[in-house]
């Protein structure tokens, strides 16, 4: 049997009582033992949701990362949070190629190298220009038409 | 290179596509830091034209831009971003 990667990311609601929110997240971390290999349970701890959810707020993240031979286990976990009042929101991937993280601080490692683009630009050959600062100052993704048009 | 002269009298800068530069394999949905690059104040996907991303990435990262938002990492509608 050929196991494959999985990773499941579930939002449990904030709201309840913190040892609730550690008995949802082993819940699900035994029901994958049960049938496959929890290599790595990534808690991100609580964190401000975009955009209420159910009138929620904050959210507690968790990822979990496992090794199975089929889709049932993750069919199994998306069956019980689906009945589950206190998850919030769950997702489930296969094979991501990135794998599990190294260590801890997630956004920390992976968000690390913005600067390949911005410093090589600045400082290579180029000679002042009028419209420079301008340009440079906005963030990515606001050219100058569309600014007014959006506001 | 890198820039172009148009007719107006404007220079226009190569765009680079960020993917491609830091050879990433997978746009991480987790990776909020990331994406927050990716969209505007209003939670808009930056467009390619705008951003430079290549064809290839700009499709991951809708996927990735996509999921983040049922996560509630990124919003659907902001108001106002941070």
């Amino acid at each position: 049997m050929a196991n494959k990667p999985y990773e499941t990311v579930i939002v449990v609601d904030a709201m309840i009582p913190d040892e609730s929110i550690t008995s949802e997240i082993d819940a699900i971390g035994k029901l994958i033992e049960s049938q496959g290999k929890l290599v790595k349970l990534d808690r991100w701890g609580k964190r401000k949701l975009a955009y209420a959810i159910r009138k929620r707020t904050h959210g507690e993240y968790a990822v979990f990362y496992y090794e199975t031979d089929s889709g049932a286990l993750a069919a199994e976990i998306e069956k019980r949070l689906r009945i589950n009042e206190n998850c919030l929101r769950w997702l489930t991937i296969a094979d991501n190629p990135i794998g599990v993280p190294a260590d801890k601080v997630p956004g920390e490692e992976s968000a690390a190298p913005p600067e390949g683009r911005e410093g090589r630009d600045r400082d290579d050959d180029r000679g002042p220009r009028r419209d420079r600062d301008r340009d440079d100052r906005e963030p990515m993704g606001m050219g100058r038409g569309r600014r007014e048009r959006e506001e | 290179m890198g820039e172009r002269r148009e007719k107006d009298g404007k220079t226009k800068r190569k765009k680079i596509c960020y993917f491609t530069e830091n050879k990433i394999k997978f746009i991480d949905y987790k990776d909020e830091k990331l994406l927050r690059k990716f969209v505007n104040e209003r939670g808009k996907i930056v467009s390619r034209k705008i951003s430079g991303t290549s064809a290839v990435y700009q499709r991951e990262l809708a996927i990735a831009i996509k999921r983040a938002r049922h996560l509630a990492l990124l919003p659907f509608v902001a108001e106002n971003m941070r």
